[in-house]
């Protein structure tokens, strides 16, 4: 995990860590390239300057030097041109006394004999003038110049001017006048033009100290110093090398007064120098760590500003990233990030047209597969009913079958019972024809008892006998009625049962619906004529016992009742005619029996048929039944695919819903 | 590996820019004259003996090294010599020799010149308004002069420990006087003897000057064992003031620089001890080479006798005794 997350540095964090060092580092360049370039700078300027006080101080000592001297030369040329002497060389002496600061005793001649005239004021003495500094050193010159530095009878550290004054006095005279070392100082560091540089004069000789701002150095030998620093000087002025140099931290300029042997140095500690180097160095870094600070804070706007748009692209992205497309880019700067932005933007904006459509489309397809698997299912559930039904229809169609089958058994079993009851029938017929042919014979007998009523008495055992006969016919006709009864009730029962089987056989029973009716019908009627044969029956019963008891009586009361004779050969010819229509319906009755027989044959031949057909519609509808099955397991394919489909459907959705797309793509 | 080749990119780059800058000044440099082009001008302050071999020597020396070479004489004028500088630089002049009017005009000079090099010669210029490879001194070091003076006087006196000398100097100011005093000093200085300068005084060049010093030094009655002058005129003088004063002038060695006519003869009558001759043909001659050197490297540091700081080239002086002077005698 932190593998794969790589730590994430900022642009900016990047930027400043590239261009801060480079900047420090040329900063730092800068500010070293620039502090040794201004060190030099500053010290070549230090160095003119000094060389140009130093050169100041020196025109200034010379000039001064100059002018004393001058003076002293115009003096001694007056006295030398005037040859003045005595008073007039006392009062040209006088008269330079306290005439200058700069050699406030004035002039003064020395002779080689020791004579000393010198200003009347003046408080110079000189035990022997022609040992002294000033006497011997001028005796080697005409031109008056100056003499070491001494220190003079009064106990001045002076130096003089002096020269052989050539005054044609025809004796060596020597002209001085003394310069005091404290004034030369004054004069040396009076006109030191460069701020904290120091000064001081030096013989180059003897490398005594003409003029120091310590007056006890004054006079003192350099070579003596205890101070490193001037015993260097020392060094370097005796070797006549009066080049600038840096000597003990102090950078030291050297310059010869002109027709002196003097040397005026000239020094500043370089600490004061390069103090300014410091300062300039300090602001240089101070300048560079602003500037730094400065560029950095400037970089850092810069880039926040600069990378502000892709930090919102960033955010934009992450966003997209995390699905939601419902984000906007502001309109960005017209750089590369802009550009970018623009197309970011695009690029959301075709997404969520897209994801849009993809939505409306997995809508529709969540749609559809609910749909269809709602359809799948009620197919399923038809197919499985249908199956149901199919199968109950196939075992009712087996139950047809069963039904036809025993239809037809029964049509065959009716068949035979017809075929015996038209020959019982015709056997009732025969045995009506024999009852006619009785009842003729009885009406015959019964008119030959009309007409032989005598005979009657005898005859009555006979007719009694007859009477009983016919009783007993009766009762076996009663018993014959009895069993057709019995026969068309079972057929009326068959006919019924036939209707029913041809009404659950539809249509293909119809036809044999029809046969059953009739047939129910002809039952019926039987039934109804052996009622009526059954009560007519009982009447004859009834009416034989009557006739019988009659015929008592009428055998008792033949005589009594001839009429009744003929009522009763009346209700016997009725009774004949009644017998003649028993028999015209048992024949009408046999007929439709035959009828039946063939309808029941027909029934038996229609039945084989149909119970072969149910067998081929039970065939059939098995394999419909099959064939259901196979609908029903394909349909619960159809419905487990369509559910897959919808589970499908729902996870698209479900995926396509993570995009946030907002309002405006119309979800 | 990323970090490590940001680094190289950014060293190279700044090499890059290093070496640009590096390079475009270093086009600059390019000797664009032939030898033969150079145009060689000789601004004279006023033509004498010394001068005239001087211009002779640059003009020989010059036609040798097929230069262009011209010479005007200011005739002792500022103000011509100003107008002659200007004139030679508006004519394109590659260099020019200049024995200056005043040294105290230098700076004048150089601006009348704009970029044009100046060779100094004769007189030379404060040292500060030198420049290498700009503004050079070809001439004669005045000190080397005094010092050939003191090693005559050291070797003629070999035996002494201790001894009188007598310095009679040119002008105070005047910067041979200066070179060839400290020159003689600091040579008698280094040798440790006890030297006593028991005269010295300036008589400014003039004969009669240094005559009128030494009969006054001889009153004084100290003793002196050389007399050492700035130019053999004075040397002349004090030749003069011993032939009055009775002293024999071979006895008392008299030394004077220059090697003049009068020197030499000096010299050669046995008054005069040694003179030192400065060399003007030398002179011109090293004056050219160095004008052409300048044109063509911007540098004398290669010329013989050129300093090290390349602002000066010093051209030998020759000493003259009783014993080469007929080299030297016209």
């Amino acid at each position: 995990m932190k593998e794969n997350q790589k730590k994430i540095i900022s642009i900016k964090v990047k930027l400043l860590a590239i261009i801060l060092p480079v900047v420090i580092v040329i900063m730092s360049l800068l500010v070293g390239v620039l502090y040794y370039i201004s060190k030099d700078i500053i010290k070549e300027y230090s160095e003119n300057l000094l060389d140009s006080s130093i050169e100041n101080q020196t025109n200034q000592i010379e000039a001064w030097l100059d002018e004393n001297l001058s003076a002293f030369r115009a003096v001694k040329q007056s006295i030398e041109q005037t040859g003045a002497s005595g008073q007039q060389l006392q009062a040209i002496l006088d008269s330079y006394y306290g005439f200058d600061d700069d050699y406030p005793n004035g002039l003064y001649i020395a002779d080689e004999n020791g004579g000393l005239i010198k200003a009347s004021a003046s408080e110079k003495t000189e035990a022997d003038p022609t040992q002294s500094v000033w006497y011997r050193e001028g005796l080697t010159r005409w031109n008056m110049g100056l003499t070491n530095a001494y220190t003079n009878a009064e106990g001045a550290k002076v130096i003089s001017a002096s020269g052989i004054l050539d005054d044609q006095s025809g004796m060596i005279r020597v002209i001085s006048a003394d310069l005091t070392l404290e004034r030369i100082s004054i004069i040396v560091n009076s006109y030191i033009e460069m701020d904290q540089a120091r000064a001081f004069l030096v013989s180059s000789t003897d490398g005594t100290v003409l003029a120091h701002h310590d007056n006890g150095l004054i006079s003192t030998k350099l070579s003596e110093s205890r101070d490193a620093f001037l015993r260097d000087i020392w060094q370097k002025v005796s070797q006549y090398d009066f080049d600038m140099v840096e000597i003990d931290s102090n950078m030291t300029a050297f310059s010869q007064i002109q027709g002196t042997d003097w040397v005026l140095v000239s020094y500043i500690p370089t600490k004061v120098i390069y103090s300014d180097i410091d300062s300039v160095r300090n602001m240089m870094l101070a300048i560079g760590l602003v500037s730094v600070i400065l560029l950095a804070v400037l970089v850092e706007r810069v880039v926040h500003v600069v990378i502000r748009p892709v930090k919102e692209l960033i955010k934009v992205i992450t966003a997209m990233t995390n699905g939601d497309f419902t984000v906007e880019i502001k309109a960005g700067s017209n750089d590369e990030i802009g550009v970018m932005s623009g197309y970011v933007q695009q690029f959301i904006r075709t997404m969520r047209q897209m994801i849009a459509s993809i939505h409306t489309v997995s809508d529709k397809l969540g749609e559809q597969a609910g749909d269809s698997d709602k359809i799948s299912r009620e197919m399923y559930e038809a197919s499985r009913l249908q199956g149901q039904s199919m199968r109950e229809l196939n075992t009712t169609v087996e139950q047809l079958s069963m039904s036809v089958g025993e239809i037809a058994n029964h049509a065959t079993t009716l068949a035979m019972v017809v075929a015996d009851t038209k020959d019982d029938g015709e056997q009732v017929d025969s045995k009506m024809q024999e009852t006619v042919a009785v009842s003729r014979s009885g009406q015959e007998d019964l008119q030959r008892v009309n007409s032989a009523m005598e005979l009657i008495n005898v005859s009555v055992q006979k007719l009694q006998q007859s009477i009983d006969e016919v009783g007993k016919a009766s009762k076996e006709i009663t018993n014959i009625t009895e069993i057709i009864g019995n026969i068309a009730d079972q057929t009326s029962l068959l006919s019924l049962n036939a209707s029913i089987e041809a009404a659950r056989a539809g249509d293909a029973g119809r036809g044999f619906a029809v046969v059953a009716t009739e047939i129910g019908q002809l039952a019926n009627t039987s039934a109804d004529a052996v009622h009526n044969i059954e009560g007519l029956i009982s009447q004859i019963n009834s009416l034989v016992g009557d006739t019988v008891k009659q015929t008592k009586e009428s055998v008792e009361n033949i005589s009594h009742s001839n009429s009744l004779v003929g009522d009763t050969l009346r209700t016997f010819d009725s009774i004949f005619g009644n017998i003649d229509q028993v028999g015209t319906l048992v024949r009408e009755m046999i007929r439709k029996v035959e009828k039946v027989d063939e309808v029941a044959t027909n029934v038996a031949a229609i039945s084989e048929e149909q119970a072969a057909s149910s067998e081929e519609i039970l065939a059939t509808s098995e394999s419909m039944v099959r064939q259901v099955d196979n609908i029903t397991s394909n349909s619960e394919s159809v419905s487990k695919g369509a559910e897959e489909l919808t589970a499908s459907a729902e996870e698209l959705y479900e995926h396509v819903a993570r995009f946030k797309i907002g309002e405006e793509a119309g979800l | 590996m990323r970090g490590k080749s940001c680094m190289k990119r950014y060293i190279s780059v700044w090499l890059a820019i290093v070496l640009l800058i590096c390079a475009v000044p270093g086009c600059g440099q390019s000797a664009a004259r032939g030898r033969g082009g150079v145009k060689i001008f000789f601004a004279l302050n006023q033509m004498d003996t010394f001068r005239q071999t001087l211009v002779d020597g640059a003009a020989e020396q010059a036609a040798q090294a097929g230069a262009q070479f011209a010479m005007e004489d200011a005739q002792g004028s500022i103000e011509r010599q100003v107008e002659q500088l200007k004139k030679a630089a508006a004519e394109n002049y590659d260099v020019i020799i200049c024995s200056p009017v005043s040294v105290d005009t230098a700076v004048q000079l150089k601006m009348s010149v704009g970029d044009v090099p100046i060779v100094f010669v004769n007189s030379c210029p404060d040292e500060k308004y030198l420049q290498e490879g700009k503004y050079i001194y070809v001439g004669s070091s005045e000190q080397v002069a005094g010092a050939f003076q003191a090693e005559y006087v050291l070797s003629k006196l070999s035996g002494r420990q201790e001894f009188n000398v007598v310095l009679i100097k040119g002008p105070a100011s005047h910067s041979a006087t200066v070179g060839r005093t400290s020159g003689v000093k600091r040579v008698l200085e280094e040798s440790g003897k006890q030297v006593h300068y028991v005269f010295e005084d300036s008589a400014g060049w003039d004969t009669a000057q240094a005559q009128k010093l030494f009969e006054l030094f001889l009153k004084t009655g100290v003793s002196a064992d050389c007399v050492i002058c700035n130019n053999d005129a004075m040397a002349l003088g004090v030749m003069e003031a011993c032939r009055n004063n009775g002293i024999d002038c071979s006895t008392l060695p008299i030394l004077g620089v220059d090697a003049t006519a009068d020197g030499c003869e000096a010299i050669r009558n046995g008054e005069m001890a040694f003179t030192v001759y400065q060399s003007g043909s030398g002179q011109g001659h090293a004056a050219v080479d160095a004008a052409i050197r300048l044109v063509e490297t911007g540098s004398v540091k290669d010329v013989e006798g050129s300093t090290e700081d390349g602002r000066y080239v010093w051209v030998d002086f020759e000493r003259v005794d009783s014993s080469n002077v007929s080299q030297y005698d016209q």
